[in-house]
């Protein structure tokens, strides 16, 4: 199965349980007692999706390692690689 | 064409042609095409692929050596985005493409590797060459795509996390074109794979 077929699989699937939901099929009562919720949950499955996404990104942005130390070495290395090479008969243009 | 075969041939003078191989091509003409040239010539079972403009330190080749004999892992991948990963040289704009993208990528591949994208890896000889016959992407992309096309024939993937110094030379670039090539790129995986 590719990922694409599994994510169709998967929102059928969900799909399914909300129309069972809505036609009455499954839990009848309280589907009759809340049909504003029934309605508004597809919406709000979407919308809590989005807010975890954008969490989970923010979250990852600002935890993201910034390598101040390797950046720095990095230029300390070349200066001596720069030297060494000199001495081994290097010419830069 | 942008000189650096120069600098390279004289370090082969300085180093010696058995510790530096230099085999170029007649033109620019495309990272799987060179990794399959590169490797007609390389004489070792395991392959290590980097950038060679620092963005890529040599420090971790002994951690990705060290990772792949752990449990004999078939592919060793370099992540920035995991353990002591991270990169430096990006601005804020720049992370959260990285950050999002790399969403995205999870959620819609599942690849069970952190880092998709990144170029600087350790495979063995005969798992590169049977990927790279397997792939068809180009850039971004085909890094993304080896990584998926590992999972797909069971290779075990390692990582090691790794600093990611941001063009210290030349111009980085991610323009436009580039996100349309991932986007198109990751869709074609998502739909194929």
């Amino acid at each position: 199965m590719t990922k694409l077929t599994e994510w169709l699989t998967v929102l059928t699937v969900l799909i399914s349980i909300w129309w069972a939901l809505y036609m009455e099929m499954i839990l009848p009562q309280w589907g009759r007692n809340h049909p504003m919720t029934v309605l508004s949950l597809p919406v709000v499955g979407v919308a809590l999706f989005g807010l975890y996404s954008v969490g989970v990104i923010a979250y990852r942005v600002a935890t993201f390692n910034d390598c101040e130390e390797a950046a720095q070495e990095l230029q300390s290395q070349i200066v001596e690689a720069q030297a060494d090479l000199k001495k081994k008969g290097f010419k830069a243009k | 064409p942008d000189g650096t075969l120069a600098v390279a041939q004289q370090l082969q003078d300085i180093y010696g042609s058995e510790r530096i191989v230099l085999k170029p091509r007649a033109k620019k003409l495309g990272l799987g095409t060179a990794y399959i040239h590169g490797m007609q010539y390389a004489t070792g079972n395991f392959i290590i692929i980097m950038d060679a403009d620092l963005s890529h330190h040599p420090k971790f080749i002994p951690q990705f050596i060290q990772r792949q004999k752990s449990r004999n892992f078939d592919v060793v991948s370099g992540t920035r985005y995991a353990g002591d990963g991270g990169v430096n040289g990006w601005d804020l704009k720049r992370k959260v493409i990285s950050r999002g993208a790399n969403f995205v990528t999870q959620t819609l591949l599942r690849p069970g590797a952190s880092d998709l994208t990144g170029s600087f890896r350790l495979y063995k000889k005969q798992v590169l060459e049977t990927l790279v016959k397997a792939c068809t992407s180009k850039g971004y992309v085909f890094q993304m795509e080896m990584i998926i096309r590992a999972r797909q024939r069971g290779f075990s993937i390692g990582e090691v996390p790794i600093s990611f110094v941001d063009r210290v030379y030349g111009e980085s670039k991610l323009g436009g074109n580039e996100i349309v090539q991932f986007v198109k790129g990751l869709l074609y995986l998502f739909a194929t794979t």
